[in-house]
């Protein structure tokens, strides 16, 4: 018991770079989830939005810019995942 | 209501005076340009400030014989105490002079206004004085309208002496012919009421006509042409003496505290001379005839007789008050008191919160916030809106239309009041921690210090728009109108939305608001190309000036400036310093060429 202990530990050790990269990869996708919960909600109220033009012009400006950084993120997964 | 009534008062009497008689209309003429003369003369004084008077100013009121003498040629030279005392009100207020050497000016230019009826008394009515008028008034005026600033300032120099000249000639003669139809002289008193009337009438033409020396000149011209007795003609220079006091506290009622302190010395100094010249009047009247007589002046001679008594009782009065200026420096300081400038002190930079570094970052972040909410409100008042209706939830855009009437706001003033005051703590609080916390907290400390110059700088170009600001809304163009409003709404919009933001952050409820500062940084530049889009559609379809235009671009610029200051720094005080921000969510911010590639598609 205590020797596979140790053979844990030390596979840790040595592979504490990948150990990053998933931690990374969680961190970012917890994120995109945040960002997709709230492109959600601004869509919901998008689809209210029916008198104000200058109201749904910037709540799709936020959907516009939310969906570049979700972009951003998915990119930067992919490529953390071909590494 | 009171003045409401003496204008038009004045106007109606004056009126009539002027139609029954035009002997008075030529004095009554004199008097006004004499004073206009003197309105030219401070006006081309004026070019000469900012530069040479203040140096010449500096160095020859260090001691008090060296502000004394100031006061004395000064007034000779520029023939207007009121303009040596303005300018001694100036350099008070901003410390330049303290209240002691103030005083010592102002004795000085007691005496130096007393030239002032030497040369009428001596010069002015013993040649045609006209005859050197015209051609100065020809020379003056030509030197007026030249570009060059010295030649401007001389040139009004030489009219102002020109008009002075002329209405002394208007006065001279009006109560020349005066003469011939009524005689003033059987209206003098004698004894003690007569001074006393005398005195009271002399202090009442000085306050109407705001000038002792126009006084003097109407005085010494009046007794040149016997309208008036020797005796009286001193009373009144004595009630001169005092009413030119009354002019300096009516300036000095808006000045500070320190113009209010001189005009209090120039009142006791002026009242204590009036009183001693009045009580021992007999005395003064016999030493006056024995000088004269020294010096060779004509038992006959009252013109300069009177301009001798009104020097040597200014005299006296300079010897026996100048031992007490100290004293009276003192007296006036309490008396009036300074009504300290309330300025805003920090209100959690102490010492207990430096002993810990995180406590101390917090400490900067919770001062940096209470400076911002400080500059929201300064950049609201100047753009005409008042925080409390901006931060509610009230239609913004009836707001401005509500509220076009923009009154003027004293950025610098609330500057000095609610900002500096702050800000120069958390330098120094910074400045003070920086070399001692190791670098993790040193980094914070960088970035609220950064924001907190990204406050300053916001105010600096909130300055920099009202002047624009404040002149277009009087334009008669609405194209121009509706642009300087759109900049309103959007100055307004942000600090809404950034207030809004701030409740949030404090309550945890935006989780990842870094990413939501890529909103404001999109509009910010979406707002910017579309003003600038506008702007160029005006010009070109001649609805504005390229005048307004070029105006409107530099305070478009002002607005992005001040917007870009306030993103910046809300970015650092509400999210990085607020919030636990992961690495990740710094890489899914927007980069500069991220940012336009979501506006070029959005105008797609």
């Amino acid at each position: 018991m205590k020797k596979k202990k140790l053979l844990k530990k030390l596979q840790d050790f040595f592979d504490a770079d990948q150990r990053e990269r998933e931690q990374h990869v969680e961190d970012i996708k917890c994120i995109l989830k945040k960002l997709k919960d709230k492109e959600r909600k601004i869509k919901e109220t998008l689809d209210a939005c029916t008198d104000d033009d200058e109201h749904c012009q910037a709540l799709q400006q936020e959907l516009d810019i939310i969906y570049a950084q979700r972009m951003k993120g998915v990119k930067i997964v992919k490529e953390i995942k071909e590494e | 209501m009171i003045k409401k009534i003496v204008l038009p008062s004045i106007f109606l009497l004056l009126a009539y005076a002027l139609w029954i008689s035009p002997d008075f209309n030529e004095i009554a003429a004199g008097v006004a340009i004499f004073l206009f003369g003197m309105l030219t003369l401070e006006q081309g004084f004026q070019t000469f400030t900012g530069g040479t008077l203040e140096k010449i100013l500096r160095a020859s009121t260090d001691k008090l014989w060296k502000s004394l003498s100031f006061g004395v040629v000064s007034t000779t030279l520029m023939q207007s105490s009121s303009l040596v005392t303005v300018i001694t009100i100036s350099f008070l207020s901003v410390g330049i002079l303290d209240l002691a050497a103030g005083i010592g000016i102002i004795f000085g230019a007691n005496l130096g206004t007393t030239t002032g009826a030497w040369l009428i008394a001596g010069f002015g009515l013993k040649v045609k004085i006209s005859a050197y008028a015209m051609p100065m008034l020809v020379f003056g005026i030509l030197l007026v309208f030249q570009k060059n600033k010295t030649l401007k300032g001389l040139g009004a120099i030489l009219a102002g002496m020109g008009f002075l000249f002329l209405g002394i000639h208007y006065m001279k003669e009006g109560f020349e012919t005066f003469r011939e139809t009524i005689d003033l002289t059987q209206y003098a008193l004698t004894g003690i009421d007569g001074m006393l009337v005398f005195t009271l009438i002399g202090i009442a033409a000085t306050v109407i006509m705001q000038s002792s020396h126009a006084t003097m000149v109407l005085i010494i011209t009046a007794l040149a042409a016997q309208q008036i007795t020797y005796e009286n003609a001193l009373a009144l220079a004595i009630g001169s003496n005092v009413g030119t006091t009354v002019t300096a506290i009516i300036g000095a009622m808006s000045a500070s505290v320190e113009g209010k302190r001189l005009a209090g010395a120039h009142f006791l100094f002026n009242m204590v001379t009036g009183l001693i010249a009045l009580v021992m009047i007999n005395q003064f009247i016999q030493v006056v005839d024995f000088i004269a007589q020294a010096v060779q002046i004509s038992d006959t001679d009252y013109t300069l007789k009177l301009a001798l008594f009104h020097s040597l009782f200014n005299l006296v009065g300079v010897t026996l008050m100048l031992p007490f200026i100290n004293k009276m420096v003192v007296l006036l300081n309490k008396v009036l008191k300074g009504e300290s400038v309330k300025v805003d002190q920090p209100k959690y930079l102490n010492d207990s919160a430096m002993a810990f570094p995180d406590t101390l970052v917090f400490a900067v972040h919770q001062e940096t916030v209470r400076l911002y909410q400080h500059a929201s409100h300064i950049i609201l008042k100047t753009i005409g809106l008042s925080a409390s209706s901006v931060f509610s939830d009230q239609d913004l855009q009836k707001l401005i239309v509500q509220s076009r009437k923009i009154t003027p706001y004293d950025v610098d003033a609330a500057y000095e009041r609610s900002v500096k005051g702050i800000y120069s703590a958390i330098i120094a609080y910074i400045s003070h921690a920086r070399f001692t916390w190791e670098m993790k907290q040193s980094g914070g400390l960088y970035w609220l210090r950064e924001a907190s110059r990204h406050i300053v700088e916001a105010i600096k170009d909130t300055k920099h728009l009202q002047k624009n600001l404040l002149k277009m809304r009087l334009s008669p163009n609405h194209f121009v109108k509706d642009e300087y409003e759109k900049i309103r709404y959007q100055i307004a919009e942000l600090l809404r939305d950034l207030e809004k933001f701030r409740v949030q952050s404090e309550s945890n409820t935006e989780e990842i608001g870094l990413l939501s500062f890529d909103v404001f940084k999109v509009k910010l530049r979406e707002q910017d190309q579309q003003m600038n889009a506008a702007i160029d559609t005006l010009i070109r379809e001649h609805k504005i000036t390229p005048e307004s235009g070029t105006s409107l671009i530099n305070d478009s610029a002002y607005m992005y400036e001040i917007k870009k200051h306030l993103i910046d720094m809300a970015e650092t005080v509400f999210v990085i310093q607020q919030q636990k921000i992961t690495e990740s969510e710094r890489e899914l911010t927007l980069d500069d060429s991220e940012l336009t590639k979501v506006l070029q598609t959005e105008s797609t």
